[in-house]
């Protein structure tokens, strides 16, 4: 006998494939049909339903996002005769050279004179010698309103170095920005 | 806890996989081909994914335009082909969730599986990245959403000199290069799932990664049919001077963004590295109670490779021979890190035969958990046992079945391992030897099998398509085989009875043609004389 010809239905009739009556195919269509709705429906609804509202439809966003470095901590100087007496002309080098640490910066943001936003950033890098870096959101009711924004990057304790105030008329859904432009030396909102 | 949840769970699905047996026959049960299913959805995503690609524009102003202009004008075939990438997306992440679930409740991730587990885990997060990126490159409404949530989630973490996020802050803010690097994300990272889903199955022997042709094809009907009655369409193009009020999410892929609006980027990212780092810890969170490995007797092996090519993990090299004195040139060696104890090598070893006289059945590969000559010695004890009219041997798998529920005396049951460490030799032993009138075989359901390839190997064994095979003289008649899980406990005691049944009139149609055969020779043996004289 040519085992290799031989199929499994032959060899087993009831153990692994029993014979199955024709109301039990037409039911199996039945539910394999029903399947493939279901899962067409489940995939189909839910790739896009339901609708998601990331912020109220009367609304609008104020985002502040730029980087500022802070004053240097320490201010440069350069050494006395005395002090740099005794000094290789490295170490004299070495000496006069400027702490490389800035101050932290801090920021804040006024909405018709209450403060939505305000943040002190730590300089970034491994010697805090980097810039400070906000990026922030915040969502308020639209119409008129009159923001404020104001940063502190010396050593002061009171009072802004910067300030910048804006009226405007947020529309619905608007993205307001608020930038600070180094180069310039004052922000910028659009 | 977990394993309580685990295995009050493990019950419903084992019904509803029953379920699907009946809907669509064990063979083609798509719950049984799940991985495969996803392998299946991944490259109908990959040609249609070149396919729009080509009709694509890649400039950031003309992204939109060109979508739409093949979504609505070309949509009978770039429409279409766009459909069934976003449906076939999808379907990975249903499929690869349901996977991952089912193994866990079926507790297929501990011990030495813990690799394709493990590595199951970063797979989600490339699957997830790759269509997030893809969602991008409409730059749409929701691209803007998304691509800005995303960036400012990136971002949370400090570890760029400039907030990413500042590249979609106002109009004009985002340019072709940066948005030709989204491109470039959309096509790198699903190559690299591809490496990694390659990866997932490297510890598995005659890993399925495409599914039986009718349930491709179902597969692909479902997705193309979606895709004629519900075409994707797209939002309004991006405005980076608005916020999108709202966005129709895709809710397999975007379910972290409400997330991440509510919680925070922080929360977020402490929820997502941690429920990751869990569930690829579940190995060893949860583990199982250790289990022997396959031990290689020199002596006994010929070097045939039959182990290495039924081993269903992978854990069976050959090698060239150690013993300088033996006449063959190779051996099999087990990597014990990859075996699982399965024993489905030892039903392969055609050293496994139940006929050699020794009192210690010693055979080629064996695993102590249930060494062969226990199962030899069981397979006696149980046949001594037997005083009913109909005898029959039951051969059954540890993890289908509470065998003890079937003794009586007629039915003697022997536990193993695997269904598949049962070598076709025992059977015909079983018959011959121990007087037995039927061998009855109870495995996982089909395409179900614990060990992945023991009922397979088994089936083909019995029907002579595998070594070692049932030798064709042994009556069909008199085997049966039953694939079924535990909840189809009575279903199998109706087919045992049934069974028994049927052995019933084979034995009393047997007698009758050996009366006959007797007969027709005493008839001949009468005539001889009577034609001499």
């Amino acid at each position: 006998m040519d085992v290799h010809k031989i199929t499994a239905d032959k060899y087993f009739p009831k153990g692994i494939k029993d014979s199955i009556p024709k109301s039990v195919v037409i039911r199996r269509y039945a539910f394999q049909a029903v399947f493939a709705v279901f899962t067409m429906a489940f995939i189909g609804y839910f790739s896009h339903q339901p609708v998601y509202h990331p912020i109220d439809e009367n609304h609008a966003l104020i985002k502040v996002s730029f980087s500022h470095p802070g004053e240097r901590k320490d201010k440069c100087g350069t050494l006395t005769k005395e002090q740099a007496k005794g000094m290789t002309a490295k170490e004299r080098v070495r000496s006069t050279l400027c702490s490389r640490e800035r101050v932290p910066v801090t920021l804040k943001i006024d909405v018709d004179g209450k403060t939505i936003y305000e943040e002190t950033k730590q300089p970034g890098g491994l010697s805090k010698d980097g810039a400070s870096l906000f990026y922030n959101k915040d969502f308020v009711p639209a119409g008129h309103h009159e923001i404020t924004v104001q940063m502190r990057d010396t050593e002061r304790t009171e009072g802004f170095d910067y300030e910048h105030t804006a009226k405007v008329d947020l529309k619905p859904g608007e993205n307001f920005v608020i930038v600070f432009n180094d180069e310039k030396g004052r922000f910028f909102v659009y | 806890m977990l394993t309580s949840i685990k295995r009050g769970m493990r019950i419903p699905i084992l019904w509803l996989e029953g379920f699907f047996d009946f809907i669509f026959g064990q063979r083609f049960n798509p719950i049984y081909h799940l991985g495969a299913l996803t392998w299946f959805f991944y490259w109908i995503v990959c040609f249609s994914g070149i396919y729009i690609y080509i009709l694509f524009d890649t400039g950031v102003n003309n992204a939109h335009p060109s979508v739409e202009w093949l979504t609505n004008d070309h949509w009978w075939h770039a429409g279409i082909m766009r459909s069934m990438h976003r449906y076939a997306s999808d379907a990975m992440v249903i499929f690869m969730a349901v996977h991952m679930l089912r193994e866990f409740l079926l507790d297929r991730y501990h011990g030495v599986r813990w690799f394709a587990w493990f590595t199951g885990v970063p797979l989600i997060w490339m699957l997830i990245t790759s269509g997030i990126t893809g969602y991008w490159l409409v730059w749409d409404e929701l691209a803007q959403y998304m691509a800005i949530a995303s960036f400012e989630w990136l971002d949370w973490l400090g570890i760029f000199s400039e907030p990413i996020a500042n590249n979609f802050l106002k109009e004009g803010s985002l340019g072709d290069r940066f948005f030709t690097l989204l491109i470039f994300m959309h096509i790198f990272v699903p190559i690299g799932l591809l490496f990694l889903m390659w990866i997932h199955l490297l510890r598995l022997n005659h890993a399925e990664t495409t599914p039986p042709r009718p349930i491709a094809l179902g597969a692909f009907l479902i997705i193309f049919l979606l895709s004629l009655a519900f075409p994707v369409s797209s939002h309004a193009p991006a405005d980076l001077g608005k916020v999108p009020t709202a966005v129709g999410l895709d809710w397999f892929y975007m379910a972290g963004y409400p997330l991440l609006d509510l919680l925070g980027p922080g929360i977020l990212w402490v929820f997502a590295v941690g429920a990751s780092g869990f569930i690829a810890a579940l190995p060893w969170i949860i583990p199982r109670k250790p289990h022997a490995v396959a031990v290689v007797d020199l002596p006994n092996c010929n070097g045939c490779g039959r182990c290495f090519e039924d081993c269903p993990f992978g854990a069976v090299n050959m090698q060239k021979r150690t013993d300088p004195d033996s006449r063959y040139d190779l051996e099999a060696v087990v990597k014990e890190s990859f075996c699982t104890g399965c024993a489905i090598c030892t039903g392969s070893c055609p050293a496994s035969t139940p006929y050699r006289k020794s009192e210690e059945l010693v055979t080629g590969i064996d695993v102590a958990d249930i060494a062969l000559t226990a199962l030899r010695r069981k397979m006696h004890s149980e046949a001594e046992r037997l005083t009913g009219e109909t005898k029959v041997l039951v051969f059954g798998c540890d993890f289908s079945w509470d065998a003890q529920s079937y003794e009586s005396d007629e039915v003697g049951v022997i536990g193993a391992i695997c269904i598949g460490q049962i070598p076709p030799s025992f059977i015909e032993y079983a018959l011959n030897r121990c007087g037995a009138d039927g061998v009855f075989l109870r495995g996982c359901r089909k395409g179900d099998c614990f060990h992945r390839l023991g009922v397979y190997w088994t089936e083909e064994r019995l029907t002579g398509y595998r070594d070692p095979y049932l030798r064709p003289r042994i009556a069909r008649e008199q085997v049966r085989v039953s694939w079924a899980a535990p909840t189809d406990k009575n279903r199998t005691a109706e087919q045992l009875e049934e069974f028994k049944r049927d052995l019933v009139e084979f034995k009393a149609a047997q007698a009758a043609r050996e009366a006959e055969d007797s007969a027709a020779k005493a008839k001949s043996a009468d005539a001889a004389p009577a034609a001499g004289e």
